[in-house]
């Protein structure tokens, strides 16, 4: 099923997946897309094996600077850094880096098995989102706000409308209006995510670094024997299994995308968990959670793409290109009339989950000795870095702009105590919902009652609704618990 | 978390009332078809804001966390100028020029180092985004006036 080949090929795509995913700025998208022209002399099963790695390892990497300098990698780690990066300040960066590993491997590993067994019906559930269902996922998804606006729920609404607004920057979806772009035509497509997130966090921190305000908290970081410390995931069995399913099920709606995995996966995790007021201090089960949501997203976007030739997010749209470059029509027919060349695929996808561990966890020995460089000369290295992420996206000077605009904001934000993550969750929702929401209303003729009571005479959209709902109520509940115990 | 004080939250809330009312004009001002959602959101903005305010001025003064000092701008204004500055001459010097001239000079700005570390620091981080960013990926970086 797989040559030696095959095998030095997936170990090759892991350490290159680590290297983008691990960069601000390079996305998992990228990192595929590059290594596409590679594969044309490839076996099939080479080819593939290669670009599952990088899929795969790059989305695992985004943790590494997510936890170590507070800056994901990669959109899928945005939820990654809110328990992974107080960690580090808190000198755990080694157990941070030993658990996310951990827990990626885990969510991936079980995302595959879906893939593997579960792919035709999970295929007929994507099947089953229309407009209607894809506007209310992403009310589902701002539902979150609450849980991540810890004692500020106003600030932490203004903050997430504000990002929502963010997101609608740009062309409009159905009618082609461009809206608050300010005539700079790079605006016209929107605010690029990964050059939001770069600014959003990188900045604030730098500024932090410079103040010598992190200096009490340069503890030391434990690296010697984080292979063992892995085994540590395993004390969060069902958090993870919770939010292997809830990856799985994003990733398998086609466009939902792992950044919103991770995001519910946190605020799953922080409401079912015995102590909810230390999330955002540094508390593994978030890291888990994300985690093993964001990379169980990677078997699910691929089961719509594999099976019914509809890629789940841009990275299986990638790899889709990469399947037909091969001669391979996605559809039923791939998992019969191809099936040594798809089955041999997916093993290669379990066999680079296994090989991002060792890969992974030598990084962080590294990468550990980068954060303990003094502040005055890590915060030049991290704008720099920035700068290059920003530019590399479009390879715009004016993205870099944007990034230093937005740097700003978060640190204005950081100042008055508005948190950043509702805002990150607009932009990553913003655009889905905008459009959902105008093509929902197309259907109807703009008839927005008869768009209401259609929502609710469809079950899917009823479960949607009742879980918006419960997490609605469980949001504000446990506010106004943290309220009474402030007082 | 650290409370703030009653006129920084009052400023934040009023800073915010003003830009909710200023985007939610601006997205009147597109078709309603295309507009109906930024409208929708501003309008919300406009009502968390204006309840942070009512909120902030019910904050008790001595909450605050003691008066004001310049010297806490600093920082913020060393790296955002720093920044600009480097963003700027990237389009007149190029990428790489600009970089080293970046690092070194931040670097001695933020922590007066020594000539071994600004050359080491910089020269490495140079030669790693060439080798993988140019050489490797193939991004073409901005050229200018020097490289």
């Amino acid at each position: 099923m797989l040559d030696p080949m095959a095998l030095l090929l997936i170990m090759l795509g892991t350490i290159f997946g680590i290297v983008i995913g691990s960069l601000p700025g390079l996305t998992s998208t990228m990192g595929v897309a590059l290594l596409v022209p590679v594969t044309f002399g490839m076996t099939p099963v080479q080819g593939l094996s290669l670009l599952g790695a990088v899929y795969c390892s790059s989305t695992y990497a985004g943790a590494i600077s997510a936890i170590l300098i507070n800056i994901p990698g990669t959109p899928s780690n945005c939820s990654t850094l809110l328990d992974g990066f107080p960690m580090t300040k808190r000198g755990q960066a080694g157990l941070a880096i030993a658990l996310a590993t951990a827990a990626s491997a885990i969510g991936g590993f079980f995302s595959n098995v879906a893939l593997l067994f579960m792919a035709p019906p999970l295929a007929e559930l994507a099947l089953r989102f229309g407009s209607q269902e894809y506007f209310l996922l992403a009310l589902f998804g701002v539902s979150v706000i609450a849980s991540l606006s810890e004692r500020n729920l106003l600030k932490g609404f203004i903050s997430g409308t504000f990002g929502l607004f963010l997101a609608v920057v740009g062309m409009h979806p159905m009618t082609g209006e461009i809206r608050f772009a300010m005539g700079i035509p790079e605006l016209f497509n929107g605010i690029p995510l990964v050059v939001a997130l770069i600014g959003l966090y990188s900045l604030p921190e730098v500024v932090e670094n410079i103040s010598g305000s992190l200096k009490q908290e340069a503890a030391v970081h434990e690296v010697k024997g984080i292979f063992g410390r892995m085994m540590e995931v395993f004390k969060y069995k069902m958090l993870m299994f919770r939010a292997t399913l809830i990856g799985l099920i994003v990733g398998v709606v086609p466009g939902a995308g792992s950044s919103i995995a991770g995001f519910i996966a946190y605020d799953d995790a922080k409401r079912n968990s015995k102590t909810p007021e230390t999330f955002g201090t540094g508390n593994p089960e978030g890291l888990v959670a994300s985690e093993t949501a964001n990379n169980a997203v990677v078997g699910g976007s691929l089961i719509p793409a594999l099976t019914l030739g509809i890629p789940g997010n841009a990275v299986s749209a990638v790899m889709l290109g990469g399947l037909m470059i091969h001669g391979l029509k996605p559809g039923p027919g791939l998992f019969t009339e191809n099936a040594g060349i798809t089955y041999g695929f997916i093993i290669s996808m379990f066999l680079a989950n296994l090989v991002f561990v060792p890969a992974g966890l030598a990084v962080a020995r590294y990468g550990v000795s980068f954060i303990k460089t003094p502040g005055t000369i890590l915060g030049p290295l991290i704008i720099a870095l920035g700068v290059i992420g920003a530019y590399a996206l479009n390879m715009s000077l004016l993205d870099v702009w944007i990034m230093l605009v937005i740097g700003l904001l978060g640190y204005v934000m950081k100042q008055f105590d508005v948190p950043r993550e509702p805002l990150v969750l607009g932009l990553v929702l913003g655009t889905m919902a905008e459009g959902e929401l105008a093509r929902s209303l197309a259907l109807v003729q703009n008839d927005v009652p008869a768009l209401i009571g259609s929502m609710f005479t469809r079950p899917l959209s009823l479960i949607i609704i009742g879980l918006t709902a419960i997490s609605v109520f469980q949001g504000l509940r446990s506010q106004f618990r943290q309220k009474k115990v402030d007082a | 978390m650290a409370k703030i004080s009653r006129t920084k939250e009052c400023g934040f809330a009023a800073a915010m009332v003003l830009l909710s009312a200023a985007f939610l004009i601006r997205a009147f001002m597109y078709p309603a078809a295309s507009s109906q959602f930024p409208r929708f959101l501003m309008l919300l903005q406009l009502i968390f804001s204006m309840v942070l305010f009512v909120l902030s001025l019910r904050v008790p003064q001595a909450a605050g966390t003691g008066s004001f000092r310049l010297a806490t701008l600093y920082p913020p204004i060393k790296v955002f100028v720093a920044s600009a500055v480097y963003v700027l001459a990237i389009g007149y010097l190029g990428y790489f020029a600009s970089t080293a001239l970046f690092l070194c000079g931040s670097m001695y700005w933020f922590g007066k180092h020594g000539p071994v570390v600004l050359i080491s620091v910089s020269g490495g981080f140079i030669l790693t985004v060439y080798a993988l960013f140019v050489l490797f990926i193939g991004v073409r970086l901005p050229e200018g006036l020097l490289i």
